[in-house]
């Protein structure tokens, strides 16, 4: 009997130790670690281009940038004017309500998918060119910024020859999509059983890296193109310059100019200094016919993101910063069907 | 006989809670502070440059898929600063399955040495790992990896 109960009693205590001991051993990366590897810092220079919430996301993090160069009027333009358009003041959720049902409405309950079409139709369309701001902490790029209203089921924005030319010679030009599909419901206070005309919302930004920030005027074009899915009728072929409202199954097409003029760029001994009055314009043409932004004037009171905190000084500045984003679902059963519960969209900066 | 007793007392008393407590730290190791980094060939969403699965439940698991062709430190350190992210919102045991699509991803530069260690050494087993027969997913690369704890945001519970 001695010797089984001295083994036990002893395995006892080593089973302790070792239990212990492994409990807790994580050697995955540890956010603690400040010290960071540093690659030679290269400048970027490209166009990137976010859609829909992304865009949403992104853009809240250039605005502070902006609203640090002194142009916290950005978002409050871009909030009026959706407001004045029935948008939500943040993109909604894509796997939810409404743009569930994209491309077409006609899979609404209570709707005849055999009924007339509501004719394609831009109502409003929103588009700027933003100069960036950059300093010791900050580094926004220019961005062109586009939204479009309209009716029908999808529309697709595009940016047409888009040239930056600062005073030293430099010159920037990009063109593109800037975005397009369905969008979201808007202006619908029953998505199942209103009748909304199909009115959608679609929004992107397009961040152009490498482009002059000051001492430079930049100009080019947004045109919109909005159709309906499954038309019987053929499409009109090309856009339509001047903004149009297509017949049953026809295209709608608009286009606005984009002209501004950036600001004179600081001495270079107070590129880290708090940023002067801003002098830039904005002078947005509509060929259109519809409502622009320009025609909504930013509201009074300050309602901006507010600037971030001032980094520590050690923070060195480093290359043009682009995005890296993550959408989370969140999925629960329902009489047992997986069902989309929740969904979330955030932007970060890559580094 | 007394002194025989106790010692019989002490010993067993010792080992039923180590031996009570041993299967529950296991469990957690497995379900809760483990992930299964997935090499695939694609991923669900076919624009995501990674994405995470985050099953519910006690023995719901944790995965970590990066497409074959681009998986990378960079791309790895990403979808664990989310899961991070995750974990502080919904704790290890998250209530509902939880997706989380990546779109691309943080520079290299920005990762920290030990980021850099850790996760080049673990795209490189991954890369060389056996194919295994992950259930839900097929046949792909595996590779086991522990996670730090982390606390729960208050702020994010409530």
């Amino acid at each position: 009997m001695q010797p089984i109960r001295v083994t036990a009693f002893r395995a006892a205590v080593l089973f302790t130790v070792v239990a212990s001991a492994c409990d807790e051993a994580p050697v995955a990366p540890r956010p603690s670690s400040r010290q960071a590897v540093r690659g030679t810092p290269v400048a970027r220079r490209g166009v990137e281009v976010f859609a829909g919430r992304r865009a949403d996301s992104v853009l809240s993090l250039l605005e502070t940038g902006w609203a640090q160069r002194g142009h916290p009027e950005y978002r409050q333009t871009r909030v009026a004017w959706r407001k004045h358009n029935g948008v939500p003041a943040t993109i909604g959720d894509p796997g939810l309500g409404g743009p569930v049902l994209a491309p077409n409405a006609d899979g609404v309950i209570g709707r005849d998918p055999y009924a007339p079409r509501p004719s394609p139709k831009i109502i409003a369309h929103y588009e700027m060119l933003h100069f960036g701001y950059k300093n010791q902490y900050v580094n926004a790029p220019d961005a062109v910024e586009a939204e479009v209203t309209f009716v029908g089921d999808q529309a697709s924005m595009m940016l047409n020859n888009l040239s930056i030319v600062g005073k030293d010679g430099s010159n920037f030009s990009a063109a593109g999509a800037l975005g397009g599909g369905g969008g979201q419901i808007v202006n619908c206070p029953d998505v199942i059983f209103g009748d909304c005309e199909n009115r959608r919302h679609n929004n992107a930004v397009m961040m152009l890296w490498g482009a002059p920030i000051c001492d430079a005027h930049g100009n080019g074009s947004v045109s919109y193109y909005v159709t309906n899915l499954n038309s019987t009728v053929g499409v009109t072929a090309g856009p339509v310059s001047g903004g149009t409202t297509g017949g049953p199954g026809a295209a709608a097409a608009g286009n606005a100019s984009i002209d501004q003029t950036a600001p004179a760029c600081p001495p270079p001994d107070t590129t880290a200094q708090k940023p002067s009055v801003p002098r830039d314009t904005t002078n947005t043409g509509d060929t259109g016919g519809s409502p622009t932004g320009g025609a909504i004037p930013p509201p009074a009171a300050p309602t901006g993101p507010g600037l971030p905190p001032v980094p520590p000084p050690a923070q060195p500045t480093g290359p043009g910063k682009t995005f890296w984003c993550e959408q989370v679902n969140v999925y629960t059963f329902v009489n047992g069907v997986q069902t989309l519960f929740d969904s979330s969209l955030e932007c970060y900066p890559e580094t | 006989m007394s002194q025989n007793r106790m010692r019989f007392t002490l010993a067993v008393g010792l080992m039923l809670p180590m031996l009570a407590a041993a299967p529950i730290s296991i469990v957690r190791a497995q379900s809760q502070r483990e992930a299964i980094i997935v090499l695939t060939d694609s991923l669900p969403d076919s624009t995501a440059t990674a994405t995470i699965v985050r099953e519910p439940g006690p023995r719901g698991r944790t995965m970590v898929l990066l497409r074959s062709e681009s998986a990378d430190p960079a791309t790895l350190a990403t979808a664990l600063v989310s899961l991070t992210r995750s974990r502080q919102r919904l704790g290890d045991l998250p209530p509902n399955e939880v997706v989380i699509n990546l779109h691309g991803h943080r520079a290299a530069a920005s990762l920290s040495v030990e980021e850099q260690r850790i996760t080049s050494d673990y795209v490189s087993r991954l890369r060389n790992a056996a194919l295994q027969d992950l259930p839900g997913y097929g046949r792909a690369r595996t590779l086991v990896v522990p996670l730090p704890p982390v606390s729960v945001s208050p702020a994010d519970r409530g």
